[in-house]
């Protein structure tokens, strides 16, 4: 490959995880609106076209009054209430097939040009399965919450937003390792690459237990910091037998995790820039370690005053767009520090 | 007691009742009716603390409940339409982070006792996800046998969805609330089984 296939298929890829970005925060403020019920159905191809007549709306509301969310929660709610949930959905699932579409031409057509190597189009394949997965994963999701109880279940939330992670930094990856194929390879991985290597891991991780947060909906309780409603360790952790249920489906253990590993986190990230202060490293790499401080100095700003306030629609989808712009700075810096200068 | 003066209630920009007073002394019993849609479950979240009428105050022992928050929910014992039931955790799970919620100490066999009134022995330590309708209700239900120290009892519909037996059961725990100087306000379909003495009965839209 040349330089300047290097460049272009690497531009395609960072537009590729910038739409992905948008899309976990569309997803955050469809979960945080309680919109995700609304559409009933799965039509991937018809269903890119919203409703155009009255009838075609009424249509639509009348299935969505056959739901429990509507006979449960929103039993009172009219047409224009169900536009304003409908509208968000929608938006996500065409922003899904607008992704697709920005991935698949570009990539078929590096394909069939004979622009990119074998081994870049097997990593580029494999990331589109991930993304057709993740249509489908969207809708087991959403399955899940149109039988009896109105809520989606928080383990297919949880894979829902770990699936978009995946696609996210698997873009993002292939793309920073194509920018920085000019430059080469170190021999073994220094310990500063390592601990970067697991900083992605935990930051990953941290977004998972954010997802069991969010499909339990543990943010609405416990809201004070540092102490939860007054304990270091909540009494209510251990509520469930045997106790490995508590990590699943307990709120207070799982929230308690989540800040479990945010106490980590604001530890461990500025003891790793510190140390990557104090090597010898290319101004890139240096960048991309201020990047991740600042951008885990916000998140857990964040992630507080979401708690505080109880998860409002801004600050709730706010932080989890934060999430993933942790994610994209410690796989920059990963991805800078695995080579020499 | 629980006073409301003139109250009134839009939602998506109807009016669904105005002008609605009442007030519900120690023992006594409210009975909300009216037609689908007329507002009663609305008035109940009102009176919860979880929707703010349009208009009109609200008052126990002569203090706004609009302040309190968190000290008004002690007050209260609110069963939903819904159940509230997280339907991975068992029905015992479910009745003591209920319990825990509402600052109500229950012993693990205070609980056993309290789901087997309610028609549950066997069933309590099942996911709730596999109980019928009935005995899911049931499971809500369950927490009334343990909530003497919450003075008012809000309940939606209690009776739906329950047999003979356990509308005997659910009647019977209303029943001695009162007798113990409790109040409680509720919505059903079933007029017979709350016609106890000094009973008040609001019709909305009527």
């Amino acid at each position: 490959m040349t330089d300047d296939d290097r460049r272009a298929v690497a531009a395609w890829l960072f537009l590729c995880a910038a739409l992905v970005f948008a899309m976990v925060v569309v997803g955050g403020v469809t979960r945080l609106t309680h919109s995700g019920l609304s559409i009933v159905e799965w039509q991937p191809l018809v269903g890119a076209l919203p409703p155009l007549s009255d009838a075609a709306w009424q249509e639509l509301f009348a299935k969505y009054r056959e739901t429990p969310e509507f006979r449960l929660v929103n039993f009172d709610m009219d047409l224009d209430g169900f536009k304003r949930i409908f509208w968000w959905e929608y938006l996500h699932r065409l922003l899904g097939r607008v992704i697709g579409l920005v991935y698949f031409v570009p990539f078929a057509w590096f394909l069939l040009r004979r622009r990119i190597d074998a081994r870049l189009a097997w990593q580029l394949a494999g990331i589109f399965v991930l993304g057709a997965l993740q249509g489908a994963m969207g809708w087991y999701m959403v399955m899940s919450g149109l039988v009896e109880d109105p809520r989606v279940s928080h383990f297919r939330l949880t894979a829902h937003l770990g699936l978009a992670l995946a696609i996210f930094a698997a873009e993002l990856w292939v793309a920073l390792a194509l920018l920085g194929a000019t430059r080469r390879r170190s021999a073994r991985p220094t310990p500063l690459a390592t601990a970067a290597l697991v900083l992605v891991a935990v930051v990953f991780l941290m977004a998972l237990t954010g997802g069991f947060v969010a499909g339990l909906r543990a943010g609405k309780a416990y809201n004070t910091f540092p102490l939860m409603n007054g304990h270091l360790v909540p009494p209510e952790i251990l509520m469930l037998e045997p106790w490995w249920r508590n990590f699943l489906y307990n709120m207070a253990t799982v929230q308690f995790v989540h800040r479990g590993i945010a106490w980590l986190l604001i530890f461990a990230v500025p003891w790793f820039w510190w140390r990557a202060m104090r090597a010898d490293l290319p101004a890139g790499a240096r960048l991309a370690c201020h990047a991740l401080l600042v951008a885990t100095g916000a998140q857990v700003a964040l992630g507080i005053a979401t708690l505080l306030a109880a998860v409002p629609v801004t600050l709730g989808a706010a932080h989890q767009g934060g999430a993933v712009v942790v994610l994209a700075c410690a796989l920059w810096a990963a991805s800078a520090l695995r080579r020499r200068n | 007691m629980l006073k409301a003066d003139s109250l009134a209630c839009e939602r998506g920009g109807r009016l669904l009742f105005r002008d609605l007073g009442f007030a519900l002394p120690p023992g006594t019993l409210l009975r909300v009716a009216g037609a689908k849609g007329a507002g009663k479950t609305s008035l109940l979240r009102i009176l919860c603390g979880l929707a703010t009428p349009a208009a009109g105050t609200l008052t126990w022992a002569d203090e706004d409940i609009a302040g309190q928050r968190e000290a008004w929910t002690r007050r209260l014992a609110w069963i939903g339409h819904a159940n509230g039931l997280k339907d991975d955790l068992s029905a015992d799970e479910n009745l003591a982070f209920a319990l825990r919620l509402a600052g109500i100490a229950a012993t693990p066999a205070a609980r056993a006792a309290a789901l087997a009134r309610l028609g549950l022995e066997g069933r309590a330590h099942l996911p709730t996800r596999v109980l019928s309708q009935g005995q899911k209700r049931r499971a809500a239900l369950a927490r009334l046998a343990l909530s003497a120290s919450a003075p008012l009892w809000i309940l939606d519909e209690p009776l739906a969805a329950l047999d003979v037996e356990a509308v005997g059961t659910v009647t019977a725990l209303i029943g001695a609330h009162l007798a113990a100087g409790g109040s409680a306000v509720l919505t059903t379909h079933q007029d017979a089984a709350f016609d106890a003495p000094g009973a008040q009965r609001v019709d909305l839209g009527g």
